[in-house]
């Protein structure tokens, strides 16, 4: 039996950054309608988490940009919405982030320090990424700046990673399991500025 | 946790996508905007930071007290409507961790002993949150 592939089409559905997934127990993350996504079903027990990421750690400093929304932010669940690890899965060692994390709205900045893993987080009010969003990252040596739909929401200047990263998105359950589907649809028209 | 809330002018746009207070943190702080008012171009931020002795840089009320000088500074406020209740947090992964005393919210890291607030599960390993407020 033979299998005729389309090079190029296979090409074009393939970004240059080819995309790694992680689909946990019930939380799936795919490819469709133009969004990179990552979704859990009302199913999904607790500890279960699907993520995205690029293969290659290939942003460095710059300004990105991307567009995403969530659904069902609540108890019990966390959605990492747009964000930069140095190695997907071992977040101490390098980390920046939008989060909507047991229904609170925050971002951060973490890197490895001598062996340990610290980290800041601020916490934002007032917000709603439940419609779609233009979210926007300025990482430079000394800081992060946080933008939402055109406006300075955060800058960090402490646990700033100093290396190329690997772009990513992640949803997980936390320990008890939400009971409700949840997820971010992400990584529309991502970018470099 | 040191926190100083401040009326700013702003500089840029949200049409260019680059609206922001026109103030730069010194390194070690960090800084949540509570509201833009774009028609008359402040808006009002918290600048915040950790005292805690692992910190990358200690803040101190004088550090903050420095920044609320800078010339973008149109008044300093004592409160916010919109000002949270934790602002942020200063924390570390537990794989570094030895002697973890919830009595006297010690714990011992990379040889030395520090205080800490609360032990939080994380979805992945617990974390020790140093610092928060």
């Amino acid at each position: 039996m033979s299998i005729n592939i389309d090079k190029q089409k296979l090409r074009d559905a393939l970004p240059l950054w080819t995309i790694g997934t992680r689909s946990g127990d019930m939380v799936l993350s795919y490819f469709a309608d133009g969004y990179y996504t990552s979704r859990a079903s009302s199913a999904a027990p607790g500890n279960s988490y699907g993520s995205l990421w690029t293969i290659g750690a290939l942003f460095d400093f710059g300004t990105y940009q991307c567009k995403a929304y969530i659904s069902a932010p609540g108890a019990n669940r966390g959605m990492h919405v747009f964000g930069f690890e140095y190695h997907h899965g071992w977040a101490g060692e390098g980390l920046i982030w939008f989060q909507n994390t047991a229904g609170v709205y925050g971002v951060g900045t973490r890197t490895q320090v001598d062996g340990t893993y610290p980290y800041t987080i601020t916490t934002l009010g007032g917000e709603d990424w439940t419609t779609e969003k233009t979210f926007k990252i300025e990482w430079t040596s000394g800081s992060v700046k946080f933008y939402v739909d055109g406006v300075l929401k955060a800058t960090h200047t402490t646990y700033i990673h100093q290396t190329p990263m690997c772009l990513y998105i992640e949803t997980f359950t936390l320990a008890t399991p939400p009971g409700v589907e949840f997820g971010i649809w992400s990584l529309k028209e991502f970018q470099e500025l | 946790m040191k926190r100083k809330i401040l009326k700013v002018k702003t500089i840029g746009s949200r049409k260019a996508g680059n609206l922001q207070p026109d103030i730069e943190p010194e390194h070690g702080m960090n800084l949540l905007v509570l509201e833009y008012n774009e028609i008359e171009k402040w808006c009002i931020v918290e600048v915040w930071g950790t005292d805690h002795e692992l910190a990358e840089k200690i803040v101190t009320t004088k550090d903050l007290e420095r920044i609320s000088k800078r010339s973008s500074v149109i008044a300093i406020l004592p409160s916010h409507s919109k000002s949270p209740k934790i602002i942020g947090r200063f924390a570390i992964g537990t794989e570094n961790a030895e002697d973890i005393n919830p009595v006297t919210k010690t714990v011992k890291i990379k040889e030395k002993s520090v205080s800490f607030k609360r032990i939080e599960k994380d979805h992945q390993k617990d974390i020790i949150i140093l610092d928060e407020g």
